[in-house]
């Protein structure tokens, strides 16, 4: 093993722990209501399946069986601690953790090193490594701030906060709760089909436009552009004026 | 400078995109469920368009290496 498979396989270990902290380590130890003893055995089950499944590099344990494991964990988790967990923040915080650590063991599992640069890549990898480097940072930061302004807007937005409170009079909490769940739903997919799975693919995609460009070159016909253009224009326009009737 | 010009787009998509996730925010504070979804929908349209762009932007930085 090079000093690059140990030092991510570290990483790794360190973001899933980051993960289980933040979503099982409550409920372990929890001060003011000692949990019983099946909740802080639910609450060590997720470590136990991470240890192996690192240990033998299983991606559907990193990457399924982990998260899932811990969720019986979150039904267990104390009052105190489960109001400290839906804060704007600690949900930032629990999604870039649970992102991180997702995209990090995605790369350590394929060994594709070139991710994060490592050493003993070879020079295409390293081209298409600085190419692609621009691209991938800045889709992750605007991913960041499609996730930060929903939740800004639920949890901080001053007119957005007094009409959760105007229509939700008995259940502020429960209602912002409610809407932040949805948007991080929302957020995952788009995260997961638009942003994730491009930025897998990049290479793959740049050599299938390209070549469906020049194919679509010799077909293309000024009525068939504009055929297509009032189709897409028409599309949006009838959603926007949907939306201003609704 | 086209690829910089189709990735100026895909950023100004997807950034805009964030508009109509944050209406459709309002719209279901409002109880406004279907406004919310429709305003999702046309978000996520956006970001599709967006990521199309840079699409594009990597094919022609490509043709210009």
């Amino acid at each position: 093993m090079t000093g690059w498979q140990r030092a991510s396989s570290i990483a790794v270990g360190l973001l899933g722990l980051s993960v289980w902290a933040q979503l099982c380590a409550p409920t372990v130890f929890a001060v003011a209501s000692p949990p019983s003893p099946w909740i802080v055995f639910t609450a060590f089950v997720p470590i136990f399946i991470a240890g192996v499944s690192l240990a033998t590099r299983s991606g559907a344990g990193c990457l399924l069986l982990f998260p899932v494991s811990m969720l019986p964990a979150l039904a267990g988790i104390p009052e105190v601690a489960r109001a400290a967990l839906f804060t704007p923040f600690a949900m930032i915080r629990l999604s870039l953790a649970l992102s991180l650590y997702l995209a990090a063991t995605g790369a350590w599992l394929s060994g594709t090193q070139t991710v994060f640069g490592g050493t003993s890549v070879n020079q295409t990898g390293q081209e298409a490594g600085s190419t692609y480097k621009w691209f991938v940072v800045s889709r992750g930061l605007v991913l960041l701030v499609l996730l930060i302004v929903p939740i800004w807007a639920v949890y901080l937005d001053g007119t957005i906060v007094a009409t959760i409170a105007m229509n939700h009079p008995d259940g502020e909490h429960v209602a912002q709760t409610f809407i932040a769940m949805i948007t991080f739903f929302v957020w995952s997919v788009v995260a997961y089909t638009q942003f994730v799975v491009p930025l897998l693919n990049l290479e793959y995609d740049r050599r299938k436009i390209r070549r469906k460009a020049l194919d679509s070159v010799k077909k293309t016909t000024l009525p068939l552009v504009m055929k297509r253009l009032g189709i897409e224009t028409g599309v949006i326009v009838f959603l926007v004026v949907i939306l201003l009737i609704v | 400078m086209r690829t910089i010009a189709y990735d100026t787009a895909s950023i100004a998509l997807l950034l805009g995109s964030s508009l109509f996730f944050y209406r459709a925010v309002e719209f279901l504070a409002q109880k406004d469920y279907v406004a919310g979804l429709i305003a999702v929908g046309i978000g996520i349209l956006v970001v599709r368009s967006g990521v199309e762009a840079g699409r594009l932007a990597m094919v022609s930085r490509g043709d210009e290496r």
